[in-house]
C-alpha cells in the first residue's frame, strides 16, 4: 500500500508503513500536498518505483468548515485551519 | 476547500490511472463522497457543493474508463465518530442546525464508526465488487433513504 500525505504526517504514516509490513504487507509512504500537481506526480512516481503499479486507488483527501454562506470564502487559505485529512492511497 | 475536496481526486487520479490502465490489470477507485453531496445542511453551502463535484466526478471517470477495466464508486457516509465528526457537529449546533445527539439519533440511528466507512470502501476497492461502478455506496445507516 502506498500512501501519500502532507509531509507533517511523516511519522504517523511511518507507523502504518511499519505495521503493514510486520503483517506481510507491502507499503511505502510519499510526502505530498494531493491539492498540489508537481507533488502529486512526483509522490506517485516514488511509490510505483518502490509498490509497482497500483491496482487500487483510494481518495480521501478531506475538508469542511462550518460557516454561514455569505459569510464563507471559496479560496481563502485559512479554510485549511479545519483540514480534516489529504491522504490518499494507492493499493498494490 | 475545492482545492482539497475536488482537484486533490482529480490531480492524483489523472497520475494514477496510467499505471492501472499500462499494467493490464485494471483498477478500482474510491471518492471519499458524503451525504452531503445529496443532503444540503445550512452552513455547509461550499461543502456540500465540493461533495456534489466529488459525486459526478467518480461517475464520470466511471462511464468514461468502464471499457478499459476501471471501476470508480463513491462512498457517502453520515455523521461519523471521528474528532472531526464531533467539531462539525459542535460548529452546526452553534449556528443553531438540529444535530444534536437526539438529531443525530433520529437521521441515522447512532454515529457511525469509521471502520463502518473503512470496510465499505474496501468492498468497493476488492474484486468482491468487480460489477460495481459508477456507484454511490452510502453508509448512513438510512439518513438519506427517510
Amino acid at each position: 500500500m502506498g500512501i501519500l500525505d502532507l509531509p507533517r504526517q511523516a511519522e504517523a504514516a511511518a507507523q502504518l508503513v511499519k505495521s503493514i509490513q510486520e503483517a506481510g504487507g507491502r507499503a511505502a509512504f510519499a510526502a505530498a500536498d494531493v491539492s498540489v500537481q508537481s507533488e502529486v506526480v512526483a509522490g506517485v512516481a516514488d511509490l510505483v518505483a518502490s509498490l509497482g503499479a497500483p491496482t487500487g486507488l483510494f481518495n480521501h483527501a478531506g475538508t469542511l468548515v462550518v460557516k454561514p454562506f455569505l459569510v464563507s470564502a471559496l479560496f481563502a487559505l485559512g479554510e485549511r485551519s479545519c483540514k480534516i485529512s489529504e491522504r490518499t492511497t494507492l493499493r498494490g | 476547500m475545492f482545492a482539497i475536496n475536488v482537484k486533490s481526486m482529480f490531480l492524483v487520479t489523472k497520475a494514477v490511472l496510467p499505471h492501472m490502465l499500462g499494467s493490464g490489470r485494471g483498477g478500482s477507485i474510491v471518492c471519499t463522497s458524503s451525504i452531503s453531496a445529496e443532503l444540503a445542511t445550512a452552513g455547509e453551502v461550499l461543502y456540500d457543493a465540493t461533495k456534489g463535484a466529488c459525486h459526478m466526478f467518480a461517475r464520470a471517470i466511471a462511464v468514461e474508463f468502464r471499457d478499459r477495466g476501471i471501476r470508480c464508486n463513491a462512498v457517502c457516509p453520515g455523521f461519523i465518530n471521528t474528532p472531526h465528526g464531533r467539531s462539525e457537529q459542535a460548529s452546526l449546533v452553534r449556528l443553531g442546525v438540529d444535530v444534536s445527539e437526539s438529531g443525530i439519533k433520529a437521521a441515522q440511528g447512532r454515529w457511525c464508526e469509521p471502520d463502518e466507512v473503512a470496510k465499505a470502501a474496501l468492498f468497493l476497492l476488492s474484486d468482491d465488487a468487480s460489477f460495481v461502478s459508477g456507484a454511490r455506496l452510502f453508509v448512513d445507516n438510512c439518513f438519506s433513504s427517510v
